[in-house]
C-alpha cells in the first residue's frame, strides 16, 4: 500500500474527515428535485432517440458511411443507457421521483448481465466493501492479478492477453461475475445450484442475443449481415468503453487495495476514506463525464452512492478541499494517463510482485 | 407452452418493451401505455367554494369502477410523482371519461397543483379504483346518505347512478358544508331532486346561520328534523374522521345499518425524538408490527422475522428498499421526515416516526 501521498488521520481527525464528506452528501439530497427529474428524462429521451436513430442508419447501411454512423450512434446509446441512466438508476438515485420505470430496484437494463446480480455484487459488494481482496469480487474481476497484495500464479503470465478479452467481452465478464464460476473449480458451489442461477442469467442472456444478432437482423432483411455486424461491433465498443473508465476507477497506480482486517472495529468515517483511497477520477469535459455516466468522479461516486451523479462535479469541489484539509491525496487524472497506469498494473503484476512495505 | 410464451416475449420485447412504449407514446402527444393508465384533463370547472372538478380521458388501460370507489391519481409535481387518493364523482357509465373533484387544501401540495396549477391537456395517471362503500345489489328501501365536505364526492357518482336508473329506492341526502357557498354540485342535486320525488336532499350548514332551514354538526335532534328515522334501513357515512366518528355514533345509538369511509389529510408530524412505539402495517403479508422510534425499521422488522432483501445496512446498496404506502419515517442521517404517500424508501436507514404502511 502506498501511504506516502496520505497523512495518517488520528481516530478523531477520522471522525471529522467523516463528518464533513456526510455533510456535503446531506446538502446536496436536501437540494435534490425538479432540475435533476428534468436531467434524468433528457437522457432518457437521449437514449430513445440514439437508439432508433443508430439502428436507423444500420438498416440503410447499403451506403457505407451509413454502417460506420449507425454503429456510433448505437454504440453512444448503449454506453448512455448502461452509464448514466442504467448504473445510476439501479443506485437508487432518482428514487425519489417515485416514477416506475426509473425505479432503482426494478430497472432493467441493456446489457447481457441482469439488473437482479449487479444490484448484488456492484450495489452491495462492491460499493460496501470497495477494493477489500476477497470481498469485492471487482478486484480484478476474479481472474486478474493487479495489486501485489493478490496471490500470484503462473496464470497470471497469461493475463495481458486474457485483460484484452475481458474489455472486449465486458459485458459478458460482468454477466458471469455473480455466478463466482471459480468456486466450481473449488469445490464450494455444487452443479446444481449453479444451474439454478443460471436460469435467469441465461434468459437474459437470450434476450440480448436475440434483440441483437436474430431480430433487428431478421427486420433488415437484405442487410442482415451488415446490421448483425453493426450490432456486434456497437457492443464491443460499448464494452471496451465500459472496460476503461472502471478499470481507471479503481485500479490506477495510486489506488489502494485493503485486507479484511480493515473491516474489524472500522472506526467512524474509515468508510468514507476507504472508498476515497480505493477510487480514482478522470479530469475531462462535461460529454466526457456524461458518457462515463459520471464516473469519471468515480470518488464521488463512491463517497456518496445515492446521490444524482449530475452533481458530482459540483461535489467535488468541496470534496477536494476535505481531502487537502486532512492531507489525503485526491487522485485524479487524464484517461490516457490513468488507463496508462491500469495498464502498466495489468502488465507488471503478472510477473511475481510483493507489496512494498506499509509505513505507519 | 411456457417457453413458447417466453420466446414469443423475446421477439417481441426487443423490439418494444414497456417503458419505450410509454415513451414514445408520450412524444407522440398520446396518453396510451402499455399497462398502466394515463389519462388526460379534458376540462376543469369551478364548483363550490374553492374546489374543482376536473374530467378525464383515460387510456384504454383503465377497468371502469364502481360508483362510491376511488382511486390514486398521481401528478408530477417538481419533478416527484406524488400521489394521493380521490373519490370518482362522476357516473361510471362514462367509461373513460372519469371526473373527480378536489378541493383546495390550503399548504396541500396536490390539490394546489390540482386546483390551481394542472391545465387542460395535462397528464394524470390512475390506479386501481378501490373502495367498499358501493350500493348494494338488492337496494334498501330507504338509503340514507350522510356527507360532509369532500364526502359528497362518492356519493355523487352514486346519486347520478341511481338517477340514470329511474332512482330506484327512496334516498335522503344530508349534506353538510361550513358555509352555503361551500356546497358542490348544488344545481345538479336540485334538479335530480325536482325529478324525482323520492329523492331528497338536506344541505346543513355548521358554520354560519343562512337561509337554510337546516344548520349545525350532526345529531338525532338534526337527523330526526330531516326524516323519518324508522323508516331508513341503510346509512352511508363519507367525510373526514372526526365527522365519521360523530355520524356513526349516532346512527349506532339509532341502530341503523351502517357502512362508512372517512378521509384524512396527511399531515406532516414532527419528528418524535422521545421513545414511542408505533404500528407497523405490512399490506402483503398483512401483518400488524409494533416498532420503535429508535431504531432503523430494516433492523426490528428482522427480529420480528420478518424476511427482508438488505445489503449494506447503512443507505448505499439501495437493495432494502421499499415502498411505504403511508405514515410518516425520519431519515437516521439527515433526521428529515417525510410521510409522502408511495414514496420508495430504505428500511435500514429509515425510523418510524408515526404509525405507517409498508409494501411488504
Amino acid at each position: 500500500m502506498n501511504y506516502s501521498k496520505n497523512r495518517v488521520m488520528n481516530t478523531d481527525e477520522l471522525a471529522q474527515f467523516g463528518a464533513q464528506l456526510e455533510a456535503i452528501k446531506q446538502e446536496q439530497l436536501a437540494d435534490v428535485g425538479e432540475a435533476d427529474a428534468r436531467y434524468i428524462r433528457r437522457i432518457v429521451t437521449a437514449v430513445r432517440y440514439t437508439e432508433v436513430i443508430g439502428r436507423g442508419l444500420l438498416f440503410l447501411s447499403f451506403f457505407p458511411p451509413f454502417w460506420l454512423l449507425g454503429v456510433l450512434v448505437l454504440a453512444l446509446s448503449k454506453i448512455l443507457e448502461n452509464m448514466e441512466l442504467g448504473h445510476n438508476i439501479m443506485h437508487g438515485q432518482y428514487d425519489f421521483m417515485n416514477e416506475p420505470s426509473l425505479n432503482g430496484g426494478s430497472y432493467e437494463w441493456d446489457i447481457a448481465g441482469t439488473s437482479d446480480n449487479w444490484r448484488e455484487s456492484h450495489n452491495f459488494k462492491h460499493h460496501t466493501y470497495t477494493n477489500i481482496k476477497g470481498m469485492d469480487d471487482d478486484v480484478g474481476y476474479g481472474m486478474l492479478r493487479l495489486f501485489p497484495e493478490q496471490r500470484w500464479s503462473p496464470m497470471a503470465l497469461f493475463q495481458t492477453v486474457y485483460a484484452t478479452l475481458l474489455a472486449l467481452l465486458f459485458q459478458w465478464g460482468i454477466a458471469i461475475q455473480e455466478l463466482q464460476l471459480g468456486k466450481i473449480v473449488k469445490g464450494s458451489k455444487t452443479w446444481a445450484e449453479l444451474r439454478e442461477e443460471l436460469k435467469p442469467v441465461m434468459r437474459k442472456i437470450n434476450r440480448q442475443l436475440i434483440k441483437d444478432y436474430v431480430i433487428f437482423p431478421l427486420l433488415a432483411g437484405p442487410f442482415f449481415l451488415s446490421v448483425l455486424a453493426g450490432n456486434f461491433v456497437a457492443n464491443i465498443l460499448r464494452n471496451l468503453w465500459t472496460f476503461m473508465i472502471i478499470f481507471c476507477g479503481h485500479f490506477t497506480a495510486d489506488a489502494e487495495v485493503f485486507h479484511k482486517s480493515v473491516l474489524d472495529n472500522e472506526l467512524p468515517g474509515h468508510w468514507y476514506l476507504r472508498q476515497l483511497r480505493g477510487s480514482s477520477n478522470l479530469k475531462g469535459g462535461k460529454l466526457f463525464h456524461i458518457l462515463s455516466g459520471n464516473l469519471s468522479h468515480q470518488i464521488e461516486h463512491h463517497l456518496f452512492p445515492t446521490v444524482p451523479a449530475r452533481r458530482y462535479a459540483a461535489m467535488s469541489v468541496k470534496v477536494q478541499k476535505v481531502c487537502a484539509r486532512f492531507g489525503q491525496n485526491y487522485n485524479n487524472d487524464h484517461l490516457h494517463k490513468q488507463f496508462g497506469q491500469v495498464v502498466w498494473r495489468i502488465i507488471r503484476h503478472s510477473f511475481p510482485s510483493s507489496p512494498k512495505p506499509v509505513s505507519v | 407452452m411456457q417457453s413458447f410464451k417466453t420466446w414469443g416475449e423475446n421477439l417481441i420485447t426487443p423490439l418494444i418493451n414497456p417503458s419505450q412504449f410509454d415513451f414514445w407514446a408520450q412524444q407522440l402527444g398520446l396518453t396510451h401505455a402499455w399497462e398502466r393508465c394515463f389519462a388526460r384533463v379534458v376540462s376543469v370547472q369551478a364548483e363550490g367554494l374553492g374546489t374543482k372538478t376536473l374530467t378525464l380521458k383515460t387510456n384504454r388501460n383503465w377497468d371502469g369502477f364502481v360508483a362510491g370507489q376511488h382511486c390514486n391519481v398521481t401528478a408530477t409535481i417538481a419533478g416527484r410523482n406524488i400521489t394521493r387518493s380521490y373519490s370518482i364523482s362522476s357516473d361510471p357509465i362514462d367509461g373513460r371519461r372519469v371526473q373527480i373533484t378536489v378541493r383546495l387544501e390550503t399548504g396541500g401540495l396536490m390539490s394546489e397543483y390540482l386546483c390551481s396549477d394542472i391545465q387542460v391537456g395535462d397528464r394524470l395517471e390512475l390506479g386501481r379504483p378501490f373502495g367498499e362503500m358501493l350500493l348494494p345489489t338488492t337496494m334498501p328501501a330507504h338509503l340514507l346518505l350522510l356527507a360532509a365536505g369532500s364526502g359528497i364526492t362518492p356519493m355523487m357518482s352514486q346519486i347520478r347512478t341511481l338517477a340514470r336508473k329511474g332512482m330506484p329506492t327512496s334516498v335522503t341526502l344530508m349534506y353538510w358544508e361550513k358555509t352555503p357557498a361551500d356546497f358542490n354540485f348544488a344545481l345538479q342535486l336540485q334538479s335530480i331532486a325536482q325529478q324525482y320525488s323520492h329523492f331528497n336532499i338536506n344541505l346543513i350548514t355548521t358554520r354560519v346561520q343562512s337561509e337554510l332551514p337546516l344548520s349545525g354538526r350532526i345529531s338525532s335532534e338534526l337527523l330526526s328534523q330531516a326524516i323519518k328515522i324508522d323508516t331508513v334501513d341503510q346509512v352511508f357515512i363519507c367525510g373526514s374522521s372526526s365527522f365519521v366518528q360523530a355520524a356513526t355514533s349516532v346512527c349506532e345509538f339509532q341502530k341503523l345499518p351502517l357502512m362508512s369511509e372517512a378521509f384524512t389529510a396527511s399531515k406532516v408530524q414532527a419528528a418524535n425524538t422521545e421513545v414511542a412505539q408505533y404500528d407497523v402495517y405490512l399490506r402483503r403479508q398483512g401483518l400488524n408490527l409494533r416498532l420503535s422510534n429508535q431504531l432503523p425499521l430494516l433492523e426490528q422488522l428482522e427480529n420480528a422475522g420478518v424476511s427482508v432483501a438488505s445489503g449494506c445496512r447503512q443507505g448505499i446498496c439501495n437493495t432494502c428498499t421499499c415502498v411505504r404506502h403511508s405514515g410518516t419515517t425520519m431519515d437516521t442521517f439527515s433526521g428529515a421526515v417525510d410521510n409522502e404517500p408511495s414514496q420508495i424508501i430504505k428500511l435500514c436507514v429509515s425510523r418510524a416516526a408515526g404509525n405507517i404502511e409498508l409494501d411488504l
